[in-house]
């Protein structure tokens, strides 16, 4: 059915004069490459599947949880536990089978980037840490591919096209022209500490996937050297204009060699912390000796029971840290990744003279092992 | 610059907002862009955070001077997506 009339499915969007039968070959043609595939990838993989982009590559090395599906609206039930990269690629060959969906189900990193990237014609960025999106930053410019980028903070978003020539043929930005230098660790929360919407991601997405489709039909006035800041709770949009600098290309890798070896693992430089695992901490719990502190904020579910710990907010840990006794101090969140800045922040002021620890993978993994157990 | 009555208008972005409580700030007597974040520091606590300064709506990566009426615009970086 769908070979013999193979525009059917695109029919609408080929009306548009915009479009046509010639931008609809564009999009056939073009290999959009997606790198992560929560919050922002799920629409974005969504709509450039249905609009048939011909070759879409998946990057995640993550697997679905039940605490993702309020945003990212391409996994089921079913999926839960499953690569996002590989079940997202199923759901998008059924939505469109007429397009090449090549997943990719482990992390891009500054060892894989290259080759993978140079495969593809522009690269979305839908990451969910600052890791990544310099290092997608660099890869793009050492390979000069387009990058529409977008991130989020709560209820904000921002999307902006990097590394991409505009109409007026200004030099090329990239998001170091916006940003030189990662934030440390301490600077910013990241999103599956912070709460967020599920439909921020869901309109910033679509935002990125709509300047994909403009930069391959080569229509309207893309986001090129624009970035654009849209507040879901007020619904105002803010545009801010960038353009090059000149010392933001001396940040980054001269050439691939340089970029392999650039190390990009900032979340996980905090140094001096040490993590333990599910089967280290449960010791400690019985410890007299050490201090065990729950560091989300308040309100955070599941409240733990069942052994003695202190309950100090990240925020507010600082102005309590002269209060904390015990020779050993452990640190847990969520995830993992609070407490490491927690165990971080303990760290500066206590040194070596206690022992801190930060719980690995946070308190659900420690929990979900002690169910198993 | 002699005029000592420059008012600027500062928007606030992101979790800096959560710093500020108000989108919106107007801060006077500042002639460019290292005096009003100066001025901020004193304002707020604002030491580990890092932003984005725009003048105006252009991206701005030096010290660049301040006129009465400038919109100021500071953006942290946001990692979520």
């Amino acid at each position: 059915m769908e070979a013999k009339q193979p525009y059917e499915r695109y029919q609408r969007q080929m009306l548009l004069p915009e479009i046509g039968e010639a931008g609809q070959q564009k999009l056939l043609q073009s290999k959009v490459l997606v790198v992560g595939a929560g919050g922002l990838g799920c629409p974005v993989l969504q709509y450039l599947a249905a609009a048939g982009v011909g070759t879409i590559g998946i990057v995640d090395d993550d697997v679905v949880s039940l605490s993702n599906l309020h945003r990212q609206v391409i996994f089921r039930m079913d999926d839960i536990g499953q690569s996002k990269a590989l079940r997202a690629t199923t759901s998008l060959q059924q939505l469109n089978p007429s397009i090449q969906i090549n997943p990719y189900d482990f992390r891009l990193t500054n060892q894989n980037a290259l080759e993978i990237i140079a495969e593809y014609d522009i690269v979305v960025d839908g990451t969910d840490n600052f890791s990544s999106r310099y290092m997608i930053n660099d890869a793009c410019v050492l390979l000069n591919k387009p990058l529409v980028y977008a991130a989020i903070s709560t209820f904000e978003g921002q999307v902006a096209i990097f590394n991409a020539v505009n109409k007026a043929n200004e030099k090329l930005t990239n998001y170091r022209d916006l940003f030189p230098i990662p934030p440390t660790n301490n600077e910013v929360l990241n999103c599956a500490e912070a709460g967020v919407l599920g439909m921020l991601p869901g309109i910033i997405g679509c935002m990125q996937a709509n300047e994909a489709i403009k930069l391959i039909a080569g229509i309207g006035v893309p986001l090129i050297n624009r970035l654009l800041t849209y507040n879901a709770l007020t619904n105002k949009g803010y545009e801010l204009s960038l353009t090059a600098s000149g010392d933001t290309l001396s940040l980054i890798p001269k050439d691939a060699a340089a970029f392999k070896r650039m190390n990009y693992d900032f979340s996980c430089t905090v140094n001096n912390v040490f993590e333990l695992d599910a089967n280290t901490f449960s010791p400690y719990l019985t410890n007299a000796n050490a201090t065990i502190i729950d560091v989300r904020e308040e309100g955070e579910l599941p409240i733990i029971e069942g052994f003695d710990h202190l309950h100090i907010p990240l925020s507010r840990l600082e102005q309590n840290i002269a209060s904390l006794k015990g020779e050993t101090i452990i640190t847990f969140c969520q995830s993992g990744k609070r407490s490491r800045q927690a165990a971080q922040l303990l760290f500066n002021t206590f040194a070596t003279t206690r022992k801190i620890y930060s719980l690995k993978d946070g308190i659900i993994s420690w929990m979900n092992q002690q169910q198993e157990q | 610059m002699l005029n000592n009555t420059t008012r600027v208008n500062v928007i606030v972005f992101g979790h800096l907002l959560d710093i500020t409580k108000s989108a919106n700030i107007a801060i006077e007597n500042v002639s460019d862009t290292n005096e009003l974040v100066q001025q901020l520091e004193l304002l707020y606590p604002f030491t580990n955070m890092r932003f984005a300064i725009a003048v105006d709506k252009k991206i701005v990566n030096e010290n660049t001077p301040l006129n009465d009426n400038s919109v100021i615009a500071l953006l942290p970086p946001f990692s979520g997506g």
